[in-house]
């Protein structure tokens, strides 16, 4: 065979498989993830959970999202603006969004959704304290009084914060359920109004035209449409009634790619799309399984024979281990990303079997993927699943 | 006595021709009239012709046809009414140095009706309207050196709103000239006193078009106007809800309120006139049951309860007792507002976790019938539910109580047949099927409804929200 003769059908071999390939590659069935600790509830303001984050990263989008950069970006408004004085935003808001439920998602449910997050973070004032870094640090401690257990009990969510004092000035906290950003309470506490923007016109013709919720804040804040990103919109009337149990099981509604279809704590949670999702050819994955694995060892075996393609909060010994394995990668995590606007994670624990040592500690630093799999910038940047797949 | 006689011959002779000159003009007054009002309905009757062609001639002959009517010129209200009428119909196709004058002569016919006649409605709402559109005509009309500008300085000014006032006062009305007299009273920017005016309207006519009523509704933009311009009356309180309902959603649900206060004082008008004789009985159930299957009616604990009661003596008359019983049974019970889901392929509907939850209230429809299916809901905490209905909203076929299989859950992780009994009952109502479910007690806070039956006859479907309605007692 000549040269020319072996290019020309190299040539050819490629034009085939070219040709052959789809020309889009279709989305998955399944994706799964790895997690070390099984979630009992899901609450949408447990931002520190990094497990809860990524859940809520899918099940319940905000009014705008967090890019790779670290600035925001639109998600379910159209557009945003704000005042000279940073004192009041306003966020023109897209039409055709709907919950999980087929509800539409209207600028009332909305502006209800941000009230409920506002009485929420008032009442959940007791989960002020903040990890001490050095004994220097020990006056800066701030404390407030635990809820009683009426008060706990009228609360939609089961919290329940246990204070270690211990003689020695680090304070660690033990949570069973996370707490919310203390940051975050500042934020919803600066909020004074929020209103809903609706032209005066015929009333035949409202639904076409513009609809703008706007948010009158106490003090000025540049950065409100950055931290306002990670409060995903919850169906207030569904929550209502699911009362105190809302965030457990599949009690929960919100506006995103997918639904919780199941969630067997000692099994994981099961998301689906949604038939009613805004942006069209999304998302690429109908499942995605957060399977929990009570040791690292099961978790790594689920990522070599693909029963999981993701780790979400890989061990170093898993991240040792990737060295025998040309399949899998480590990258930087999108969990670096968040934590730039809700601050450190609070990890229900800190090791993903009882008793592990350095190996066996969990990182929020790097995940373990498949190298095949599709990632796109929604995942690198916050572990939006919408667009990911595996080829 | 000669003389004599010829005097009272003279005198008879004289009385005689006046009587048969007044009977003559009245008949040729009478005749004109009449001439003349059938021109205007020809012309009312081809009013998209009106605007098309401009017949121009027609309108003239009418207008002429109207002065024709007054020979001797002595005024007559009727007359004098239909020339404004025709006058101000002229203006709107004449040339522009006429339409003043036309304008102004109009103002001094109706000036002219209202004080010959001052006890017909009618003239005086004619006045007003035009009294808003030209508020002084003795000052626009007095550069008209002709007979209209000198009467209309003798005009003693009285305000539309009085004027209207005084027509409204002299009832009964026509219809006509109640929706004229709403509209006078858009134009004065008292939209309230407006809207009363279309309700009472749309209660004393049965013409009333969708137009209108369209055209009424567009008016309401807040709970108080709506509260003036709801009729109160079956049926044309539906056509307001459905209306609201289908094209003002975000309205309706937040004037529900009123729309069900409303509707509750309208089926006590169907009440009344059916205890007072107005009402036949077989209209008197038709409309009752009408309003059962409104929505709102299904949604609202105070309607369907009293809805209940008077189903429930309804169809024991028609021989439906057992279906009489269910009905007096939920009159006492609350609608529980639970939460609904649908699993499309439950394979596992021991295991099988219900999601994608729905509100209680949910318009979308489902198929109930549908094998693999799980229709699921969840009870709220602290109710007890003792009562399931499953109903269907066309009528095709029948299924029997096997063809269901209810299973039931405390945590929604696993499912089981109820320990306690559940009693179903199938009937046939009004060509409907609908499904009794009933608990002797709640044990559960999850429920699965599953169609089972391979040979499937049926075809039962609904609005979320009427397919399923669950019924008990507990905190709402």
């Amino acid at each position: 065979m000549t040269q020319r003769g072996f290019f020309i059908k190299l040539l050819i071999a490629a034009a085939m498989a070219l040709f052959a390939m789809p020309l889009r590659a279709w989305a998955s069935d399944k994706l799964g993830v790895a997690i070390p600790y099984p979630v009992y509830t899901i609450s949408p303001l447990a931002l520190r959970d990094p497990v809860v984050r990524i859940l809520l990263s899918n099940i319940s989008y905000g009014l705008t999202k967090i890019t790779m950069d670290g600035d925001s970006a639109v998600e379910v408004v159209q557009s945003f603006q704000r005042s000279p004085d940073a004192k009041l935003w306003t966020f023109a808001l897209r039409s055709d969004v709907a919950f999980s439920s087929g509800a539409p998602t209207t600028a009332e449910e909305i502006q209800a959704s941000f009230q409920f997050f506002k009485t929420q973070a008032a009442a959940k004032n007791f989960a002020t304290v903040e990890q001490v870094q050095s004994p220097l640090e020990h006056s800066a401690l701030k404390q407030t009084k635990s809820p009683s257990e009426e008060e706990s009990s009228s609360l939609p969510f089961s919290f329940s914060t246990h204070f270690k004092i211990p003689t020695e000035p680090r304070v660690e906290i033990e949570n069973e359920d996370p707490v919310i950003p203390t940051q975050l309470i500042r934020k919803l506490q600066n909020i004074r109004e929020i209103s809903v923007d609706r032209p005066e016109t015929s009333y035949y013709f409202q639904d076409a035209l513009q609809v703008n919720l706007k948010f009158a804040l106490d003090q000025a804040d540049p950065d409100f449409d950055v931290w306002v990103a990670p409060l995903g919109i919850i169906n207030q009337k569904v929550a209502r009634q699911f009362g105190r149990h809302f965030g457990k099981g599949t009690f929960f509604s919100g506006l995103g790619p997918y639904q919780i279809r199941e969630n067997r704590p000692e099994q994981g949670v099961l998301l689906e799309t949604t038939n009613n999702f805004y942006l069209p050819a999304l998302p690429r994955t109908a499942v995605i399984d957060f399977q929990y694995f009570p040791d690292a060892q099961s978790a790594l075996s689920a990522l070599r024979v693909g029963a999981v393609d993701i780790i979400a909060l890989p061990t170093h010994g898993q991240l040792q281990a990737l060295k025998e394995d040309p399949t899998l990668v480590a990258i930087k995590s999108p969990l670096v990303n968040l934590s730039q606007i809700t601050g450190p994670w609070k990890l229900p624990k800190n090791f993903w079997s009882e008793g592990g040592n350095d190996s066996d500690r969990l990182l929020t630093s790097q995940i373990i993927v498949r190298k095949s799999l599709s990632l796109d910038n929604e995942a690198l940047a916050r572990f939006d699943l919408r667009g990911t797949f595996l080829p | 006595m000669r003389q004599m006689t010829k005097l009272t011959s003279l005198i008879f002779l004289l009385l005689s021709f006046t009587g048969f000159a007044q009977t003559a003009h009245q008949l040729y007054l009478d005749l004109a009239i009449a001439r003349a009002k059938a021109q205007a309905q020809t012309l009312i009757q081809n009013k998209p012709r009106l605007y098309q062609t401009n017949p121009i001639q027609e309108i003239e002959q009418l207008y002429a046809s109207w002065k024709k009517a007054l020979p001797l010129g002595f005024p007559v209200p009727e007359v004098s009414y239909g020339i404004a009428r025709a006058a101000l119909l002229r203006a709107l196709v004449a040339k522009p140095d006429l339409q003043l004058p036309l304008v102004c002569e109009a103002f001094q016919r109706l000036v002219e009706a209202t004080h010959s006649s001052p006890h017909v409605a009618r003239y005086h709402i004619a006045l007003a309207d035009l009294q808003t559109q030209l508020p002084h005509p003795e000052i626009t009309c007095l550069a008209l050196e002709n007979e209209a500008g000198s009467s209309l300085q003798k005009l003693a000014y009285v305000e539309p709103s009085k004027r209207l006032a005084w027509a409204l006062s002299l009832g009964p009305w026509a219809t006509t000239d109640l929706y004229l007299a709403s509209l006078v009273y858009l134009n004065l920017g008292q939209k309230m006193k407006a809207l009363e005016l279309l309700r009472i309207n749309q209660h004393i006519n049965p013409y009333f078009t969708t137009e209108q009523r369209n055209y009424a509704a567009q008016l309401v933009t807040s709970k108080a106007e709506l509260e003036i311009a709801l009729p109160r009356q079956y049926p044309e309180i539906l056509s307001w809800v459905h209306h609201f309902f289908t094209l003002r959603r975000n309205d309706y649900l937040r004037w529900k309120e009123v729309f069900v206060t409303t509707l509750d004082a309208a089926i006590n008008e169907v009440i009344e006139r059916f205890h007072a004789r107005k009402l036949a009985p077989e209209h008197y159930s038709a409309y009752i049951k009408s309003i059962a299957t409104v929505p709102l009616s299904t949604n609202s604990d105070l309607l369907r309860r009293h809805l209940d009661a008077l189903l429930a003596d309804i169809y024991e008359v028609e021989g439906q007792a057992n279906w009489a019983r269910i009905l007096r049974v939920r009159k006492d019970l609350n609608r529980i507002p639970v939460l609904k889901a649908a699993i499309a392929d439950d394979r596992l509907p021991l295991k099988t976790m219900l999601f994608g939850w729905v509100e209680d209230d949910e318009q979308r429809t489902l198929q109930l019938d549908v094998l693999g299916q799980s229709l699921g809901i969840f009870l709220p905490e602290g109710m007890n539910a003792s009562m399931v209905i499953l109903q269907n909203q066309g009528s095709s076929g029948m299924f029997g109580k096997e063809s269901l299989e209810i299973l039931v859950s405390d945590d929604n992780l696993n499912f089981h047949p109820s320990r306690g009994h559940i009693e179903t009952q199938v009937f046939f109502i009004d060509g409907r099927e609908t499904v009794a479910l009933l608990f002797e007690q709640t044990d559960f806070c999850f429920l699965k409804i599953r169609y089972t039956d391979p040979n499937q006859k049926a075809h039962f479907e609904n609005s979320l929200t009427n397919l399923i309605q669950v019924y008990g007692k507990g905190r709402i």
